[in-house]
C-alpha cells in the first residue's frame, strides 16, 4: 500500500472511532466541513441499534426500549459488526448481557438472548431434506441401536435454568406476562426450521442432551440421556422428533456400516 | 483499464420504465397480484445484503417474485471507497446471489463503510481526490472481475465535504466510467439532498453529470430538518417524493431526451415508514407518467 493509499486509510480509521463512539472526533478537526459528522454517527447507532433490537424483539420488550438502546450502544461500541450483511451481526450479545453489569438483576435474560438467536440462525440457515419416520421404518428394526440420525443443519438447542421459551411464547401476544411468578425452572429447548417456518419446541427434561448426542446413534444418546435424567423417554421424543421434521434425511447412516 | 464484458455476464438491462423496491412485508401482496395486479410496477430492486443467509424464507419469496419480475441487485455493502480493498467474503457472497438470480443490473454506492474489517453500516463520504479515485476505480476493477459484468456507481446523498478537494463528484464519476467501464446510477434525490446540505446549485449538478453512462434513476423522500439552526436534507427515503425532486427528476429526463438517449429505468425507493403497495405504486405511476411525457414532448417538438 502506497503512502498516499495508507493516508486514506488512516482518515478512514479515525472516521470510523469517531462513528462507532470510540473517541470525540478529534482527529477529524480540520478534514470536514459541513454538519455531516453527527448525521453519521446518529445514523450508525440508530440503524445498528434498531438492527439489533430486530434482532431480539423479546429481549428488547423485556428489558425496555431505552434500557436496549443503552445496551446496543455499548455493545456496538466494544463488538461492532464485521461483515457488511447485519445478518451475521450480533450473535455475541447474549455472552456481552451476560458480562453488563446492569442486566446482573435479569438472569434469565442471556438464555432468552440465546434463545432470539438462535431462532435467526434457523430462520436464515441452509435448507436441507428432512428425514421421515417412513424413511426410518424401511430400515431393518434390529439395526435401530446402531442408527446415527443428525439434526437438520438449523437446528439449534438451547438448556437453560429458567423457561426462557415459555417467556419468549408469553410476549407473541399481547404484553399480559406476569414477571412475578416466572421462576427459575429449567428447560431444555429445540429451535429447528425443517421448511418455511421456524419451530420452537420444549423438551422433556434429558431432551436436548438425547438430541445432540443422536449423531453418536441412537443407544449411546439414550444412555447420555438418561445419565442426566433417569426417567428419560426416548421413544415419545424421537416420535416427536421425526413428524416434526428435527434431522436431516441424507444424513441417516447405519453406524456400524460407516 | 477497461473491462469487456461477454458471454453469460451480458446483462439484458432493465425495462425502461418504473420500479419499486422489495420488501419484505410486501413478499405475499406481490405474489397475490402478479403483474397483472401491479401495472405500475416494471421491475423490483433489492438490497443483496438482505439476501446473504444461507436460506430461509428470504430466498422463497426472493426466487418466486423473480420469476415473474426482472430484479436489481442494490449493493450498500461492497465499500468501493475503501483504502484496503473490498471484502473478499463479502464479494464471493455477493457473487453467488448474482449467479444464482441472474439480475438485470447490479449497482452500488460513491461511499465506503469499511475500515480494518469493521463495518460501520452507513454510506460515508469518498473524499475528491486522486487517490481517492484510484482506489475506488481499482475496487470497481475487481468487483467487475469477480462478477464478469459492470455494475452501476451511485452518487452519494453528503452531510459534509472533505478538505482538500482536487476535483468535483461529476468529473471523479466521469473518470471511473472511463477507467472501468462501469455505468452510473444517478439518484436525483440524492442531488437535492447533497447540493441543499453543502450549497452547491442541484441544476448546475446534474448539467454536468455524465449522462451518457446513466443507466437508472432513483427517486425517494427525504426529510427537512433544522438542526442547530442550519437546514439539514436527511436522506432516509421515508416519505413521498418531494415537488423539488419531482422537477429536477423532469429535468434530467429532458437533458437525457436532448442528448438522444432512451427513457431510463427508474426507481422509487422507500426504506423507512415503509408504505402500502398501492401507495407505492401510485408514485411508480408518476414517474412512468413523466418519462411517457417528455419523451412525447420531443414528437411534439419535431
Amino acid at each position: 500500500m502506497s503512502d498516499a493509499v495508507q493516508a486514506l486509510q488512516d482518515i478512514q480509521r479515525r472516521f470510523a472511532r469517531w462513528v462507532l463512539g470510540q473517541d470525540d472526533g478529534a482527529g477529524l478537526a480540520g478534514l470536514v466541513e459541513g454538519p455531516g459528522l453527527w448525521v453519521h454517527r446518529n445514523t450508525v447507532r440508530l440503524t445498528l441499534s434498531d438492527a439489533l433490537g430486530d434482532l431480539y424483539p423479546v429481549t428488547r420488550q423485556v428489558v425496555g426500549d431505552d434500557f436496549f438502546a443503552q445496551a446496543a450502544r455499548l455493545f456496538l461500541r466494544d463488538q461492532p459488526p464485521v461483515a457488511a450483511t447485519l445478518l451475521l451481526w450480533g450473535g455475541r450479545f447474549p455472552a456481552f448481557l451476560e458480562e453488563l453489569p446492569p442486566a446482573q438483576g435479569l438472569p434469565y435474560l442471556p438464555d432468552l438472548a440465546r434463545l432470539e438467536w438462535r431462532r435467526h440462525q434457523a430462520l436464515h440457515g441452509p435448507e436441507a431434506p428432512v428425514l421421515t419416520a417412513g424413511d426410518l421404518a424401511a430400515l431393518p428394526v434390529d439395526q435401530a441401536d446402531g442408527l446415527a440420525l443428525t439434526l437438520h443443519p438449523t437446528a439449534g438447542l438451547v438448556v437453560s435454568d429458567w423457561p426462557v421459551l415459555d417467556l419468549w411464547q408469553a410476549h407473541q401476544g399481547p404484553d399480559d406476562f406476569d414477571r412475578l411468578r416466572f421462576s427459575p425452572r429449567r428447560q431444555d429447548i429445540v429451535i429447528v426450521r425443517p421448511q418455511a417456518q421456524v419451530l420452537l419446541q420444549a423438551l422433556p427434561p434429558g431432551g436436548a442432551r438425547f438430541l445432540a448426542c443422536l449423531d453418536q446413534g441412537i443407544g449411546p444418546a439414550i444412555a447420555r440421556a438418561v445419565e442426566e435424567e433417569p426417567g428419560f423417554n426416548a421413544g415419545a421424543l424421537l416420535a416427536q422428533a421425526l413428524s416434526a421434521g428435527w434431522f436431516r434425511r441424507d444424513a441417516a447412516v447405519q453406524k456400524e456400516q460407516v | 483499464m477497461t473491462l469487456h464484458f461477454s458471454g453469460n455476464g451480458e446483462t439484458s438491462g432493465l425495462p425502461r420504465r418504473a420500479g419499486i423496491g422489495l420488501k419484505p412485508e410486501h413478499y405475499a401482496d406481490i405474489l397475490q397480484a402478479g403483474p397483472q395486479g401491479l401495472p405500475n410496477v416494471g421491475w423490483f430492486e433489492a438490497h443483496p445484503e438482505n439476501y446473504m443467509g444461507e436460506g430461509g424464507p428470504p430466498h422463497r419469496w426472493l426466487t418466486a417474485i423473480c420469476g415473474h419480475w426482472p430484479l436489481s441487485l442494490h449493493a450498500v455493502g461492497l465499500s468501493l471507497g475503501s483504502a484496503g480493498g473490498v471484502d473478499p467474503a463479502h464479494l464471493a457472497r455477493l457473487k453467488a446471489l448474482t449467479d444464482r438470480y441472474q439480475p438485470a443490473m447490479v449497482s452500488d454506492h460513491l461511499a465506503w463503510s469499511q475500515v480494518d474489517g469493521l463495518y460501520l453500516n452507513d454510506l460515508l463520504p469518498v473524499p475528491l481526490t486522486a487517490v481517492a479515485r484510484d482506489v475506488f476505480a481499482a475496487n470497481i476493477d475487481r468487483v467487475q472481475t469477480v462478477l464478469q459484468r459492470p455494475i452501476l456507481i451511485e452518487n452519494p446523498s453528503l452531510y459534509l465535504r472533505w478538505a482538500g478537494a482536487e476535483m468535483t463528484e461529476t468529473s471523479l464519476l466521469r473518470d471511473l466510467v472511463r477507467r472501468t467501464g462501469c455505468g452510473l446510477l444517478l439518484d436525483v434525490n440524492n442531488v437535492a439532498v447533497s447540493c441543499g446540505n453543502l450549497g452547491d446549485d442541484p441544476e448546475a449538478y446534474l448539467r454536468a453529470f455524465p449522462l451518457d453512462a446513466v443507466q437508472e434513476i432513483h427517486l425517494a423522500g427525504h426529510a427537512v430538518r433544522q438542526v442547530e439552526g442550519q437546514t439539514l436534507r436527511l436522506d432516509d427515503h421515508g416519505s413521498p417524493v418531494r415537488p423539488e425532486v419531482w422537477a429536477l427528476y423532469t429535468l434530467t429526463l429532458r437533458l437525457l431526451r436532448d442528448r438522444g438517449l432512451p427513457p431510463p429505468p427508474t426507481l422509487i425507493e422507500w426504506d423507512t415508514e415503509i408504505p402500502t403497495l398501492s401507495c407505492w405504486q401510485q408514485e411508480a405511476a408518476e414517474a412512468d407518467r413523466l418519462l411517457a411525457a417528455v419523451w412525447d414532448e420531443e414528437r411534439a417538438d419535431v
